[in-house]
């Protein structure tokens, strides 16, 4: 084997508590397409910043060439030529291809001459066997092909490692197949790359070899005969044995509170599904399945076709949502947190219409269902505090807190515990399943294992549509993980 | 730079090693450790704390005592601050219709524009048509008040509904207000006779310059601050108040709340043009003739907004008492650069210069871009 190009060696990192990875040491061979897969939260993007030096290591060392880096930062990766592709789009909208391509390389002097940077551009999309043409609007391009031009950026900086963070998530079909089979192409052409994604039958076809991480260490390393779609799921998925799963309600069915029909909102193209009282309804998928989408689209923060019934009365928006007792929960927090705003003021803000006197609020009365709400949950923080200040799990638990405030009686969480630590986590699912069984809730999550621990019933979403609904025992990470990141075709073959 | 990050890394290093903190996973909230209190009262942080906090009332102390030094016989003296506080109304309602704009996180540009043609409307109403009794003069001034309100409703309604940036709407709205304006006086002066002439009925000048309970402060004056308390009750304690902050704060996190955000949208924009039309009618009738061109009010009223949010309170909300508060320091600024016999740029650039100290006091921390 040839030295490697970039190694990891035995990296660590913490975030507070939490330690993102531990020990990890990954060397990639010239020519060689390395695979990074694994569940949310593993430590794939932490490893991935490492690399690009946009991170430094607590301990552990990144060695280029055989050298080790000690002041490994941004610029010296950039220098070195190991170039990241974000998985958000990193491109100006009102610029030509080419205007993009070379935007951010060094330019020589103060002066910029036009017919030059075309002519590099030009070059840098025929190397690449790329159909674009560099006077096009980038605006006007598909999605795929978008991702192709942030691709040459990087080699008209020269790049020798080229790292594409999940490059395919939230493309559809014909998108994710134009920038695979440009991947294909540049690995035809020799070059160096990681590929992270979900998408395990696209690193089937692209990647030589595959790490599998797992909770901030590496799970398995794959390549030749070891590399299969089934042991790849295994890995991921890992032996949770030792957590106790809770006893699957009984699938009663008797009293409908919400139903939706035909929602729709890009990229989730259909979406049927009715939630029972004292049931909980997880949604699966990856980015880009619609999952993402899906309590946005009930709520009606964002739809743009479909109905949703709760208890027989339509609701369109979040605002007749609450009204009709339906809290939402999300996973981003930083679309549910006022700045500046103490506790007691994000739990009162929905139910302050129903406790108001004649519209001016009754101090005492706001306090007092805030205390016993923070209470029930276990808000570990004072009522004044400022809700930003606090630590993840404490501010879910707040945001939750506030509907038990508000006598709702439905729930739609999504992303429960991103940025949660772990001990939290288990309070925050434990506090769903219990409103579950009360009351009803539909809970999205990425995390397989929040749906697992939660869910009576999980609807798992690919591309857009709903593609197997598990039921009861049936619930379990592979399923969900086969369900959710393979290919129609690969499930069968599997 | 290079020395920096190794030793960030020492310190990592080292508080990995020798953790006092419970093990991994087993306490949910770490809150920060809070510094003990530092004796040494020029401590850096301790003196950018206090200014954070008190220093429109410094600027204000310091404007007090440095005029008062300059000018011994006229500063402090009483008539001059009655005649501080008797041109204050205008300021005050632009300022706190700016800070209501800003409560929401938009912008008006309209109000102060607004506010001259309601004056003109008005004026015309009890002269052009000879609303001259007392019940004409208040149904003048009534139905000011409702166009006023109207014309606000509409930037709300651009703004809510058809989601065109507030600066841009009410920039619109406020042209048009502004040329309507000027229409309505090129009538009135080619039809009657010069504009500045036309003399305003008595009750209503009376209304401008009666004084309240035997004092030298007028009414119009009493009444703002009335306005202002029943303004700072609504928007602190009433329900639709607390949710106008929430979208003021995070416009997505109100609307998931449940609060109704288009239509609250509406209403705080309809409340300005009120109190847009309010100052217009309140200037009206204190000066006691149709005024041409008014003095140019948008920028203070900003700035005075700006200024409240920024110093006075520690949680940096745009509040109706920092506000309210921070127009008596401009005008106080203004005034006493005036006994000094100072051009008035000089007033408006040092007003410009505690802003910026202000807002710079105050600014974002970890900030990258």
């Amino acid at each position: 084997m040839t030295a490697p190009l970039v190694a990891a060696q035995d990296i660590s990192k913490s975030f507070g508590l939490t330690r993102a990875l531990d020990g990890v040491s990954v060397s990639l061979a010239p020519g060689v397409v390395h695979g990074l897969i694994g569940p949310n939260g593993s430590g794939k993007s932490t490893l991935v910043r490492m690399l690009t030096g946009m991170e430094t290591p607590d301990r552990g060392n990144i060695v280029v060439d055989g050298a080790a880096q000690p002041h490994w930062t941004a610029g010296h990766a950039r220098a070195l030529g190991v170039e990241l592709v974000p998985q958000e789009l990193a491109l100006v909208p009102v610029f030509k291809v080419w205007e993009n391509i070379v935007l951010g390389a060094k330019t020589h002097g103060f002066r910029l001459s036009k017919s030059d940077d075309r002519a590099k551009a030009r070059a840098v999309l025929d190397e690449l066997g790329l159909d674009i043409g560099v006077d096009e609007d980038t605006l006007t391009l598909d999605p795929g092909e978008q991702r192709l031009v942030m691709f040459a950026r990087t080699f008209h900086r020269k790049a020798r490692l080229l790292i594409a963070d999940e490059p395919t998530a939230g493309l559809g079909e014909k998108d994710s197949r134009t920038v695979i089979d440009a991947l294909k192409r540049l690995r035809a052409k020799g070059v160096t790359m990681i590929f992270v994604s979900h998408y395990l039958s696209e690193v089937m076809e692209t990647c030589d070899e595959v790490t599998v991480m797992r909770d901030g260490r590496i799970a398995a390393r794959l390549s030749g005969a070891s590399l299969t779609l089934e042991r790849m799921i295994r890995e991921m998925a890992g032996v949770h044995a030792e957590r106790n799963l809770p006893a699957r309600g009984a699938a009663r069915r008797e009293k409908l509170i919400i139903e939706g029909r035909h929602l729709a909102m890009p990229p989730l193209r259909q979406l049927n599904f009715k939630l029972y009282e004292n049931e909980c309804l997880g949604f699966a998928g990856l980015l880009g399945s619609g999952r993402e989408k899906a309590i946005d689209v009930i709520s009606g923060a964002a739809r743009l076709w479909g109905s949703v019934r709760v208890r027989g009365e339509f609701v369109e928006t979040p605002r007749e949502a609450v009204r009709a007792g339906v809290g939402v929960l999300n996973g981003s927090r930083n679309l549910s947190i006022v700045s500046g705003w103490s506790v007691l003021k994000h739990l009162s803000l929905p139910s302050l219409e129903q406790t108001s006197r004649f519209g001016f609020i009754d101090g005492r009365r706001e306090r007092e269902g805030g205390e016993a709400a923070a209470r029930r949950l276990r808000v570990k923080a004072a009522l004044e505090d400022e809700l930003a200040d606090l630590s993840g799990g404490n501010q879910q638990r707040a945001l939750l807190a506030r509907w038990l405030m508000c006598g709702s009686d439905v729930l739609l969480i999504d992303e429960p515990c991103v940025g949660v630590d772990i001990a939290a986590r288990t309070e925050l699912l434990a506090a769903i399943r219990e409103f579950a069984r009360a009351r009803a809730v539909i809970l999205a999550s990425s995390d397989p294992m929040d749906l697992v621990e939660c869910c009576d019933r999980v609807l798992c979403l690919r591309k857009g549509a709903v593609v197997k609904e598990l039921v009861g025992e049936e619930i379990s990470e592979e399923a969900i993980l086969r369900a959710t990141m393979t290919a129609a075709k690969a499930t069968e073959a599997a | 730079m290079t020395n920096g990050s190794a030793n960030a890394r020492n310190q990592a290093a080292l508080t990995v090693g020798v953790s006092d903190r419970p093990p991994f996973g087993v306490k949910d909230d770490i809150r920060r450790e809070r510094k003990p209190p530092d004796r040494n009262i020029l401590d850096r942080d301790r003196v950018v704390d206090g200014l954070r906090q008190w220093g429109i009332v410094i600027v204000f102390a310091a404007i007090v005592v440095t005029f008062s030094w300059l000018r011994p016989t006229t500063f402090m003296t009483f008539q001059n601050v009655v005649n501080v506080v008797n041109n204050s109304s205008s300021l005050l309602l632009f300022a706190m219709a700016a800070t209501l704009a800003l409560a929401i996180g938009e912008f008006d540009l309209s109000f102060v524009a607004v506010a001259d043609l309601v004056a003109v409307l008005v004026g015309v109403l009890v002269t052009g048509f000879g609303w001259t009794s007392a019940f004409g003069i208040a149904g003048a001034l009534a139905l000011g008040l409702v166009c006023g309100a109207a014309i606000g409703a509409v930037n709300g309604l651009f703004v809510a509904k058809a989601f065109v940036p507030s600066f841009v709407a009410t920039l619109a709205v406020g042209s048009i207000a502004a040329g309507l304006e000027l229409a309505t006086q090129v009538w009135i002066a080619g039809g009657m006779k010069q504009i500045s002439a036309i003399v305003l009925p008595a009750p209503l000048q009376a209304l401008g310059s009666a004084t309240a309970f035997g004092s030298p402060i007028k009414w119009t004056v009493v009444a703002v601050f009335l306005f202002a308390s029943a303004l700072w009750l609504l928007v602190r304690r009433s329900t639709p108040g607390r949710q106008a902050y929430a979208i003021g704060g995070n416009p997505m996190a109100a609307y998931l709340a449940g609060a109704p955000v288009a239509a609250l949208r509406i209403a705080v924009f309809a409340l300005i043009g009120f109190i847009a039309a309010l100052a217009g009618s309140i200037a009206l009738a204190e000066r006691g003739y149709f005024n041409m061109g008014s003095p140019p009010l948008l920028l203070p009223a900003y700035t005075a907004a700006f200024l409240g949010a920024a110093v006075l309170a520690k949680k940096k909300r745009f509040d109706i008492f920092g506000s309210v508060f921070s127009v008596f320091v401009l005008l106080a600024l203004g005034n006493g650069l005036s006994l000094l016999n100072q051009p008035r740029w000089i007033a408006s650039a040092i007003s410009g210069l505690v802003l910026l100290a202000a807002v710079l006091l105050n600014r974002p921390q970890n900030r990258k871009v």
